[in-house]
């Protein structure tokens, strides 16, 4: 009797579930052996009502691939698309990436041309400031060599050879003995050497007196 | 394929579903189906599907549909199971008179 009444309840549930809580619908199936075996019958008489049913409805095997087309392999084909995007992104980022290094190499090698044609600019002027200086140093390199290679007067008038060294030292030349401007003499001159200790190698000469004041040569 | 989905959920529109499912991860997965368990393999991957979509309902609403409530189902071969449906429709048919047997359809 309480079986058939929870049975009765069971399909009281079935009508309108939404009104009875999981668990009173669970008490209710699992009431007593009786009820949940009805249950199962009921589960297995609706799946033998589909089956049959089924059955009776032959399937369009054609329909259900298109539609299988159209959803799952659109599907792929949308992600087949996104890869597509991906890849053309991808290949867009590279290419700017390629750009962008490109510019960035043109620009960092013109500038450095530039920089070295500046450069080469500044380089110029100082070149022929050094050309410029250059004669002078050179005559001072040479007037060095020459300090250091001795000049040699080989039987040359003295009045020359003193206006030579005169000029070198800052120096004039005065004669009081006009006899003597002819005076022809052999002398090796060191410019390194000072002023005196040419002056004393001169006063070797014979007949020659060669003083120093102040700017002046006098020879006697 | 579809007609054990359909069985087994009692709704046309989740048979296909299911069944297209079962024909989607076979394509994700790049299965290769070899010899002759390939339709076995079919029917169990379709029985699988509509008990998991049986399994993610509520209680509720699996009880209005008339599923199994316990998660332990049949796990006999899908031919028996077949069977048995059609025995018990052949048991309506002969043993159930009109307006009974329409009634039962219904």
């Amino acid at each position: 009797m309480e079986t058939n009444n929870n049975i009765d309840r069971l399909l009281a549930m079935l009508d309108h579930p939404e009104r009875y809580s999981e668990q009173e619908i669970m008490d209710t199936v699992n009431h007593d052996d009786e009820t949940r075996e009805f249950y199962r019958s009921l589960t297995q008489a609706a799946r033998a009502r589909s089956s049959q049913r089924s059955l009776s409805q032959p399937v369009d095997v054609d329909k259900a691939w298109e539609q299988f087309e159209q959803t799952h392999l659109a599907v792929q084909k949308h992600g087949h698309l996104w890869q597509r995007v991906a890849a053309a992104v991808l290949g867009v980022l590279m290419m700017s990436g390629i750009a962008w290094a490109t510019v960035y190499t043109v620009r960092h090698f013109t500038a450095t041309d530039q920089s070295k044609q500046t450069t080469e600019k500044v380089a110029t002027p100082s070149q022929t400031e050094a050309d410029a200086v250059g004669p002078r140093l050179g005559v001072a390199d040479t007037s060095t060599v020459e300090n250091e290679a001795p000049v040699v007067f080989d039987n040359t008038p003295l009045e020359q050879m003193l206006n030579e060294i005169a000029a070198y030292y800052g120096m004039t030349v005065e004669f009081q003995n006009e006899d003597v401007r002819n005076l022809r003499f052999h002398f090796v001159w060191n410019k390194g050497d000072g002023l005196e200790k040419v002056l004393e190698d001169m006063s070797h000469f014979e007949s020659v007196t060669i003083e120093q004041t102040d700017n002046r040569l006098i020879v006697q | 394929m579809i007609h054990l989905a359909r069985t087994l959920l009692h709704d046309d529109a989740e048979a296909q579903d299911v069944v297209q499912d079962v024909f989607a991860r076979l394509l994700e997965n790049e299965y290769q189906m070899t010899g002759n368990k390939t339709e076995a393999y079919l029917m169990s991957a379709v029985r699988n599907g509509c008990l998991n979509y049986i399994r993610k309902m509520q209680l509720r609403e699996r009880f209005k549909h008339l599923y199994p409530l316990d998660e332990a189902d049949d796990t006999r071969p899908i031919e028996e199971v077949l069977a048995d449906l059609d025995r018990i429709n052949a048991i309506v048919d002969d043993e159930i008179e009109e307006p009974q047997r329409t009634i039962f359809r219904l």
